[in-house]
């Protein structure tokens, strides 16, 4: 009896325990916001102390239009929340999801950049040394990366930008792809770039859909900015060209591939030789959706855009006709069919997928192996958008870098040159075509003549949604079953659909 | 009043408290809170983010708690929905990889125990079958993954089981349902099976050798000793070992959810019900939780199934009061 006693009474005592501990959770949270509002004086003085950022910021806010037709407005580098800790603001915290602009920051910020840089080394996964920035103006720079497959990247970020006014470590600078870069520049997480300081003279030279794509629909303000525009072409094999078409002549291929009947033709002549003409069913996703009239997701209602239904119809039927590799895209597989041996013919790849995959998968044996050609019609794919976190306590070094990597001219002109990159600076651009700059991995190919052509056709109006990065993994995730000839089309669509129900909930009528 | 005794059993609380506290903490309290949320329409809007700083206008919560009531559970129970078929999936899965993992655990078991079989470089043996297991689920996962896909090292071998592909060429056996359930499965065996090994030799170990000793000079065979001997006394370490299994079984996740790139395809065929969870956790919190308490159920069901049809003690009391 004695022993219940103790039992019951010890369990007891851990439920008291228990219930403490919950109490404390809700305590917690209504201590926070006693604090804040007891905070909002220091906020208050936070703000006189950043008045060496706010400088910058008012020379802007003053030539800004906006600034003066809205009174009411808010100058976005003066909202603050907690107060940050000493260690937040010796460190720049950067939210990104690959290695991309880290490696730009690291090769071209501390050439181009006046403020005080500190560098130092590591070794990457093939034991080469390479240099990386550690400091700026004696602030650590710390990387956050996180996956963007299955929405990850969204979630921490989200999760950041959301805990940033009671946090005491900020977030200081993040990135955004196409995808879903419209949930950040209308959800009021990203600094007006008017008030970072930097003016309509910095942003001239750039292409005006990667303004409006980063332009916040509700104050109509510029949120980010991109280093790079991100026009697609095709990118075919030289041997098997020659050996099929008779010609490695991007003007001879062009005419090959000029309208999808062509491609289609041309694919059969692949066919004939043990040649495929694509690799994975979602290559030409991206050059189908890039002229869709309506976004996935419109008032939150999902829309299957014909463009959609085209791909679907077309890469059944050629898959069935044999002319699709099949192999799941960024697989390793998928990637060893870059290679210039591969049996595929031709690739379709935005600016970026030249350095980040054909020149990478292809390695030192593809260099020349692989030229470029408009294709069948002019697309875009995607692009990667820099912001200033509200309330970043490192503001005067994010707005360098933004100014450093998207506005300078020189560093845009040697980020093409060393990274066959497609930069967002139109005068850039336009000088190194005039010097005569050519492409050493498209064996000398004068290819920013023909990116600039498709570059000057980009427009993201009315084209992206924030679902866009669930619909697109749903669509081609289904899909796959479909053209590989294992379920039908209506089941693979009810798969997508049941399974977007998941990712988005009811926020998207399906 | 004088004290007859010290008492210790303070020491005992004070000992096991960390435990327990840490315990309702990361356990219990979620625990809760996952059985509250399942009864709320909790949804969070994706494709916004919440007016944290109060600027704009217009801006509309990006996270909806109401009361649901039962909602979330008729949800995920509707015709439309998928969670059954995960289910089947879920324990058709297990199933595959645990009979072959039972069996090969029984046989490994009983020879590196059996008396007269003596078998040499024992702890070799050993280390070498438990080492899967010392490896990541995900990274064997990933592992079968490249070898299986199309083009991958190993497509050229199994393709020809998984026949012609619309694309031309052969199928990846992960596009065959049986092949990715199949996967599933023997990354599962691959991976447990020299646990389970351990966990029965301990077992067998603990049976008197008198018993075997006496068996063998009554003549029995040895599968007649495995029979009568060595199965009904191991018999609460095997109901342990299948309770665990189980449950472990039925919270399957990393290993199909990276063979099937989080598709659970073919045809939602490799799909469990802890990606049913994952699908659902960024965006609609209270269904994602309803399919938690879902799964909470059964395995504490196939739980007590298991514990009391394996147990026998309460035929021993039986026999005891006939005593």
């Amino acid at each position: 009896m004695a022993k219940l006693k103790r039992v019951l009474a010890g369990a007891l005592s851990l439920c008291m325990v228990g219930s403490m501990l919950t109490a404390c959770g809700d305590d917690s949270s209504s201590k926070s916001d006693a604090s804040s509002k007891s905070n909002s004086s220091s906020a208050a003085d936070s703000k006189a102390d950043s008045s060496a950022a706010d400088s910058t910021a008012d020379s802007s806010t003053a030539d800004s239009s906006t600034a003066e037709s809205n009174p009411d407005r808010k100058n976005t580098a003066e909202i603050h929340g907690e107060p940050s800790s000493d260690a937040s603001k010796n460190t720049v915290k950067i939210y990104c999801w690959n290695t991309e602009f880290k490696s730009r920051v690291d090769k071209f910020y501390p050439k181009y950049t006046k403020l005080k840089v500190e560098t130092g080394t590591y070794k990457d996964k093939d034991g080469k040394e390479l240099t990386e920035v550690k400091t700026i103006d004696g602030k650590k720079v710390e990387w956050v990366v996180n996956t963007n497959d299955g929405g990850v990247y969204q979630t921490k970020l989200d999760e950041a930008l959301k805990a940033q006014p009671k946090s005491a470590d900020k977030v200081d600078m993040f990135l955004m792809e196409a995808d879903y870069a419209m949930k950040y520049t209308d959800g009021n997480v990203a600094l007006s770039i008017q008030d970072m300081g930097i003016t309509a003279d910095d942003t001239k030279e750039m292409y005006q859909y990667t303004l409006d794509a980063a332009t916040s629909s509700k104050d109509g303000e510029v949120k980010g900015l991109s280093w790079q525009a991100t026009p697609g072409l095709l990118y075919y094999n030289v041997d098997k060209a020659k050996e099929v078409l008779g010609s490695d002549d991007p003007a001879e291929v062009q005419k090959a591939v000029a309208d999808w009947d062509k491609f289609k033709e041309t694919a059969e002549k692949m066919k004939a030789k043990g040649y495929k003409m694509l690799s994975s069913f979602a290559d030409t996703y991206r050059v189908f959706t890039s002229n869709v009239s309506a976004p996935w997701v419109t008032d939150g209602k999902l829309t299957i855009d014909p463009q959609i239904d085209t791909w679907i119809k077309y890469t059944k039927e050629w898959t069935d006709a044999g002319y699709i590799n099949g192999t799941d895209q960024w697989q390793a597989p998928w990637q060893n069919d870059q290679k210039a041996d591969s049996k595929v013919f031709c690739f379709f790849f935005p600016s970026w997928g030249l350095p980040n995959c054909l020149a990478s998968n292809s390695g030192d044996a593809g260099k020349g192996k692989w030229k470029g050609c408009p294709g069948p019609t002019s697309w875009y794919w995607g692009g990667t958008w820099i912001c200033g976190a509200i309330d970043t306590d490192n503001l005067d070094i994010v707005t360098d870098i933004m100014k450093v990597m998207t506005c300078d001219k020189e560093c845009a002109k040697d980020i093409t040159k060393t990274e066959n990159d497609y930069t967002n600076n139109k005068a850039g651009i336009k000088e190194l075509q005039e010097s005569g700059f050519t492409s050493e991995f498209l064996g000398g190919q004068n290819h920013l003549a023909l990116m600039s052509d498709n570059a000057d056709k980009i427009s993201l109006k009315g084209k992206i949604s924030p679902y866009d990065q669930f619909c697109v993994e749903g669509m081609q995730g289904a899909m796959g079953e479909y053209f590989k000839g294992e379920t039908t089309y209506e089941k693979a669509l009810e798969k997508f659909k049941t399974d977007l129900k998941k990712k988005v909930g009811d926020a998207v009528e399906i | 009043m004088k004290r007859k005794s010290v008492s210790y059993a303070k020491w005992g609380y004070i000992f096991l408290a960390p435990f327990f506290i840490v315990y309702c903490i990361f356990a219990l309290y979620p625990l809760i809170q996952t059985f509250y949320n399942s009864f709320m329409t909790y949804q969070i809007d994706r494709g916004s983010i919440d007016d944290i700083w109060g600027a704009a206008e217009g801006a509309k919560e990006t996270t909806t708690i109401t009361w649901g009531g039962l909602s979330n559970y008729t949800a995920i129970f509707s015709s439309n929905e998928t969670l059954v078929q995960s289910f089947l999936n879920t324990i058709i899965m297990w199933v595959i990889g645990f009979i072959p993992q039972i069996a090969a655990s029984l046989l490994l078991a009983t020879w590196f125990t059996d008396l007269r079989l003596k078998i040499k470089a024992q702890g070799f043996f050993k280390t070498v079958i438990y080492l899967p297991n010392v490896i990541m689920a995900s990274a064997v996962a990933f592992l079968f993954t490249c070898l299986l896909i199309r083009d991958g090292a190993l497509y050229n071998f199994f393709g020809p089981l998984a026949g012609e592909s619309a694309a031309g060429g052969y199928l990846s056996i992960l596009d065959k349902v049986w092949g990715a359930r199949g996967t599933v499965g023997f990354i599962n065996f691959l991976l447990w099976y020299g646990n389970t090994t351990i966990l029965l030799m301990a077992a067998i170990m603990g049976i008197d050798p008198g018993l075997y000793e006496a068996a063998q000079i009554d003549g029995a065979t040895p599968s007649q000793t495995f029979w009568k001997i060595t199965m009904p006394l191991i018999r609460p370490i095997l109901s342990f070992v299948l309770v665990t299994s189980m449950i472990g079984g039925l919270q399957m996740y990393d290993v199909p959810a990276l063979l099937t790139l989080d598709q659970g395809n073919p045809q939602g065929k490799a799909m469990t019900i802890v990606m049913e969870i994952q699908q659902r956790k960024d965006a609609d919190v209270g269904r994602a939780c309803a399919v938690c308490v879902v799964i909470f159920i059964i395995s504490a069901i196939l739980g007590f199934i298991t514990m009391f049809g394996m147990d026998d003690s309460r035929e021993k009391k039986k026999k005891r009061r006939k005593v």
